[in-house]
């Protein structure tokens, strides 16, 4: 992280965008298929009435509006969330319709993670999980970081919070 | 929590250090492979705990203490203390056996003999000492348990005393440690010299390791040495006198939360109870018609119900007297030690910087009685309180009640900081707006009510035409409720609106809410964890938001700091200031 990128808002990696894209679509496209190849087994076991027909229709389109929510919500949930780490701490904003604003004082990181998908991994993306003593919000996630830059913020939000007994 | 003593206890010294079992010398070999294998190695003999000081001088140490045994009266208390935990099957399981089936006395020696099994072997394997500076328990006859507590974790000794106990001059002692919501070990149970040895112990070995640097408590920034005050004298912050737990008494619906515990119980087991139930109600309800007339039967029963009242509200006091009887909190040092309790008696501690959240209560009648009771928070403090006498008097009825005109002073003595006058407070009330969005919320949803009405007079008109269509004459109802709900609804709304306030200080932040009952919560800059602020799709176009503070504690207290309906710029201004004062208080050790 460059010095000058200290206190100021900044988006998640771009290819997070990609990666939850294709995350998603795999997921729509395996719904799409067992909707499809269950619609097809009921049709030719005989159930071929209108009744039957709409539902088929009502499943497939479901499947459909699946595929165009996980192609399009990447994108537009990536324009709404931001994070910055400042000398107070780490700050995340998210959230399309319900807008969310989290704040971690550095001093009160108990310890934190960094994850990684399979995809996530093929990318150099990663989660980072930051864990607090709180009881609601215990564990504040920013996800699609890119790997090095979630080690880097885990190793500065752990650093200082380490000498220091949080309770 | 990084003060978590479950991380610094390295099992296999621990188990190295504990004694073997000498009391079973008839134990064969193999059994106690599972975990015993490394004290197997090291102390192959089988060494009595009495004969003790050949195993200080085989491990090298100084003269060690013996390992001590529990109270011989352990093995009754443990066994009531199963029953007490399962009273439902156990009741029944006695009822049952009662009665002479060959069924229930199956199902009574199902329960019992386990349990008085395991109290058999707890109390023959149970062992504590303190050696090398720690608390070391070892439990457990083929899985071995050994725990070794260092005195410097462990935050109290507290006492848990019921009747029993007190003529028997024993105390179930708990030890307690930062780490949370169970005790780290309970010794059930001690006479009362060795309880107070054990303290002196454990205190005296306390502050020894808190003078030396390697106790890692001194090495935070303001790090407060709570540890070294213990020698301070004690001085009573309260003494709670019998008059004003009456008066809690009278206030509080303990009564009915009472009655509905025993009415449970007692349809629970209506079966045993069958003879008394023909017997009382039938015959006198039947008497009543026979004998009187309808006047006369109406003041009956409206004196029955006033009888009710009263009786919910003297087991109400009941409660508060057996629970709180001679209620003290003591200041020793940085430690609030309370104690009470007519006929089980409790003595509770907790460090003051551990005290996350304090939250003042009062419901409708204390306020006419200008009362209120003090609860706080502490790291962990939530779960399983119920189980856990001290922790619940420690936190839920930290100051069961006192008068309103003390409260100042008390949080003072808590906190120096705490310069509490709530009406000095630089309030702010939610968004200017938010009573009219919160009024049109109560009128969409009255609109629904009316709906209800306009059903009921529909069915009430149509009723002999179509009665298969509305199933049953309930207009009724429909009608007196649609019309009864919409003024509460709005009654409710604007209340609401007026009763949450919002205010920073000094020390922190402090939040008041509640219509019939009011909650005022503080908290303070060191303790909050995160910060939260969330804006719905209609929070943003009444331009306002939520601010949410989260600490290490929620649970007792029966509040979160949590203020709904304030105006998004004073929340955006507010965040980055509590942001600040946040990142600025670093916490300190607890």
């Amino acid at each position: 992280m460059n010095e000058q990128d200290q206190g100021v808002f900044q988006h998640v990696n771009p290819l997070h965008i990609f990666v939850e894209r294709v995350a998603g679509l795999i997921y729509a496209v395996a719904l799409g298929g067992i909707i499809l190849i269950t619609d097809l087994v009921l049709f030719f076991s005989g159930m071929t009435s209108i009744f039957y027909l709409v539902m088929y229709a009502a499943a497939l389109a479901y499947a459909g509006m699946t595929f165009v929510i996980k192609a399009v919500w990447p994108g537009i949930s990536y324009r709404y969330t931001f994070w910055r780490l400042n000398e107070d701490g780490l700050e995340i904003r998210r959230g399309v319709f319900w807008r969310h604003q989290i704040s971690v004082p550095r001093a009160r990181v108990q310890h934190a993670d960094v994850s990684q998908g399979p995809l996530q991994r093929q990318y150099g993306i990663a989660r980072l999980t930051v864990h607090t003593a709180g009881t609601l919000n215990a564990s504040v996630v920013l996800n699609g970081l890119t790997h090095s830059m979630a080690i880097e913020l885990r190793n500065q939000l752990v650093r200082q919070g380490k000498e220091i007994h949080v309770v | 929590m990084s003060s978590d003593p479950r991380d610094s206890r390295p099992p296999d010294e621990s188990a190295k250090r504990s004694a073997p079992d000498g009391q079973l010398p008839d134990l064969p070999d193999g059994v106690g492979e599972a975990a015993g294998k490394m004290e197997r190695g090291q102390l192959s003999d089988e060494i009595a705990p009495s004969e003790d000081p050949e195993l200080g001088a085989a491990t090298g140490n100084l003269p060690t203490p013996p390992m001590e045994w529990l109270h011989p009266t352990s093995l009754i208390f443990d066994l009531i203390a199963y029953v007490r935990k399962y009273i439902v099957p156990s009741l029944f399981a006695l009822f049952t056996a009662a009665s002479g089936s060959w069924v229930g006395i199956g199902f009574a020696t199902i329960i019992f003999v386990p349990v008085i099994l395991v109290s058999i072997t707890r109390y023959f394997t149970l062992r504590f000492a303190i050696r090398n500076n720690e608390l070391i328990v070892t439990e457990g006859l083929f899985f071995r348990e050994a725990r070794a507590v260092p005195c410097s974790r462990i935050q109290n000794v507290d006492l848990v005393q019921n009747v029993l106990h007190r003529l028997i001059g024993v105390a179930e002692a708990r030890i307690e440690t930062a780490s949370g919501t169970e005790p780290e070990a309970i010794l059930r149970v001690l006479s009362l010299a060795k309880i107070e040895h054990l303290r002196k112990e454990i205190f005296s070995r306390r502050e020894r390791m808190a003078a030396l640097p390697e106790a890692g408590e001194s090495e935070s920034p303001r790090g407060m040495p709570g540890t070294t005050t213990v020698t301070e004298a004690p001085e009573t912050v309260l003494q709670i006198p019998t008059g004003w737990l009456v008066r809690a008494g009278l206030a509080s619906n303990r009564g009915f939360v009472m009655v509905s515990i025993l009415l449970g119980l007692y349809f629970q087991f209506d079966q045993g109870f069958e003879l008394l139930e023909n017997w009382n109600i039938q015959q006198a309800t039947g008497w009543l018609n026979q004998n009187l007339g309808v006047s006369a039967q109406v003041l009956i029963g409206l004196l029955t119900a006033l009888a009710f009242l009263v009786l919910l509200r003297l087991v109400g006091i009941a409660w508060f007297l057996l629970r709180f009887h001679g209620y003290r909190l003591v200041r020793i040092g940085e430690d609030l030690r309370i104690s009470c309790g007519l006929f089980t008696k409790v003595s509770a501690t907790v460090p003051v910087r551990r005290v996350q959240f304090i939250s003042i209560h009062q419901n409708l009648i204390m306020r006419w009685m200008n009362l209120a009771s003090i609860r706080i928070e502490t790291a962990g403090g939530a779960g399983r309180e119920s189980e856990n006498p001290t922790a619940t008097v420690a936190r839920r009825w930290f100051i069961p009640v006192l008068p309103v005109d003390q409260v100042p002073a008390i949080l003072t003595r808590l906190r120096k900081d705490l310069q509490w006058q709530s009406d000095n407070l630089d309030w702010h009330s939610l968004a200017p707006r938010a009573g009219t969005r919160l009024l049109r919320m109560a009128l969409i949803q009255s609109c629904f009510c009316l709906l209800l009405v306009a059903f009921g007079i529909i069915q009430a008109l149509y009723l002999n035409h179509a009665d298969a269509l509305f199933m049953g004459s309930w207009w009724p109802f429909s009608i007196t409720l649609g019309l009864l709900i919409p003024p509460l609804l709005i009654i409710h709304a604007i209340k609401q609106s007026r009763s949450k306030k919002y205010a920073r200080t000094d020390y922190g932040v402090v939040y008041r809410s509640g219509i019939l009952t009011w909650k005022t919560s503080v908290t303070f800059f060191e303790k909050i964890q995160t910060l939260r602020v969330d804006q719905s799709p209609f929070d943003r176009y009444w331009k306002m938001a939520r601010l949410s503070i989260d600490t290490a504690a929620a649970g007792p207290a029966d509040h979160l700091i949590s203020v709904p309906y304030l105006d998004a710029a004073f929340v955006k201004q507010e965040f980055a200031e509590l942001n600040r004062k946040t990142a600025f208080h670093q916490p300190r050790f607890g």
